[in-house]
């Protein structure tokens, strides 16, 4: 049986030195800054849903697109994983899995924002909290389009900064 | 020499197995306190969830809709309208002990909710919430704006226009 393994002593014994150890390229500036501003958008989005959680309940409601009874445990689950999301994608090693599930989330507002385009919606699009009732337009959608997008930046910042 | 050189990369192997257990043990221990940390929380925002449900329930059990109070108001009714939004911080200072002091003074008082209606906002030339006015013969006779003492309501009410 012979078996491959390379001594640990010789390991990282390459004469040049690895990208990672190089210095940091675009991409991991790149990374960084989209995972800060994902994250301070999120945190801050689930902070303003999570000190009133019932308003945050009135605001799902009158999209009327659920049930009455998923309006109670979406009202808890959403900001705390808006949140767990937010703190996750601070962090390097979880944050391409963050970015996917900040995406995906983002992904489901986008569909939700179109289709109640036009539609005025009494607590306004309810992203950070109750606001001004307007119309749903661009600019809401255009918001979760960006988040989607830096989202998917991430991932790729990521793959392409461990390599 | 094989022998020596197999028993080593076993070694290798064991060791690299052991590392990698040892490196895993941070990330089980964190998702264990994510996981604690959810359920309390979860449980938490429940409790918020009903409190604040029952309590703006029985609060507010007398409110009126925009159409509602419009039909009051041509109807010439001497009432009092209380304007609020759920999310206002001051209004759920106020609601507390101004509803059921206008009960106890046998005051007719209905809370409307314009959070949001911007209409009603410029309508009745609210400036802020909570905002109490009087209305009699159809008209506005005087109002409070914002948060005040007990003492500022209860003259409100024990002296109207």
């Amino acid at each position: 049986m012979t078996v491959n393994v390379t001594p640990p002593s010789t390991a990282n014994s390459s004469p040049t030195p690895s990208k990672r150890t190089s210095g940091r390229g675009p991409w991991f500036w790149l990374m960084l800054l989209l995972q800060l501003v994902l994250g301070a958008v999120f945190l801050y989005s689930s902070v303003t849903k999570i000190v009133d959680v019932y308003s945050f309940s009135l605001i799902l409601k009158s999209y009327d697109l659920l049930p009455e009874a998923l309006i109670k445990p979406l009202a808890i689950a959403l900001p705390m994983a808006e949140f767990l999301l937010g703190a996750a994608i601070l962090f390097r090693p979880a944050a391409r899995w963050a970015a996917a599930g900040i995406g995906l989330i983002s992904l489901l507002f986008t569909g939700v924002m179109i289709s109640k385009w036009g539609t005025v919606m009494p607590y306004g699009c309810g992203c950070f909290g109750p606001t001004e009732a307007t119309p749903v337009g661009i600019v809401d959608v255009g918001k979760d389009v960006l988040l989607v997008l830096a989202a998917l930046v991430v991932i790729i910042a990521s793959k392409k900064s461990a390599r | 020499m094989s022998k020596h050189l197999e028993r080593r990369v076993q070694k290798q192997l064991k060791q690299a197995q052991e590392q990698k257990r040892k490196n895993r043990l941070p990330w089980i221990f964190g998702a264990v306190l994510v996981v604690i940390a959810v359920i309390v929380a979860a449980s938490f925002l429940s409790d918020s969830f009903d409190n604040t449900k029952a309590a703006t329930t029985n609060l507010y059990s007398k409110e009126i809709t925009l159409p509602q109070l419009a039909e009051k108001v041509s109807a010439k009714d001497d009432f009092y309208a209380y304007y609020y939004q759920p999310s206002c911080e001051h209004c759920k200072i106020v609601s507390p002990f101004l509803i059921p002091l206008a009960e106890k003074m046998n005051k007719t008082m209905f809370p409307v909710n314009i959070e949001g209606k911007h209409d009603a906002w410029t309508q009745y030339a609210i400036q802020g919430t909570p905002t109490l006015i009087h209305f009699k013969d159809g008209k506005e006779v005087e109002r409070i704006d914002g948060q005040r003492d007990p003492s500022v309501y209860s003259e409100f009410f024990a002296n109207p226009k």
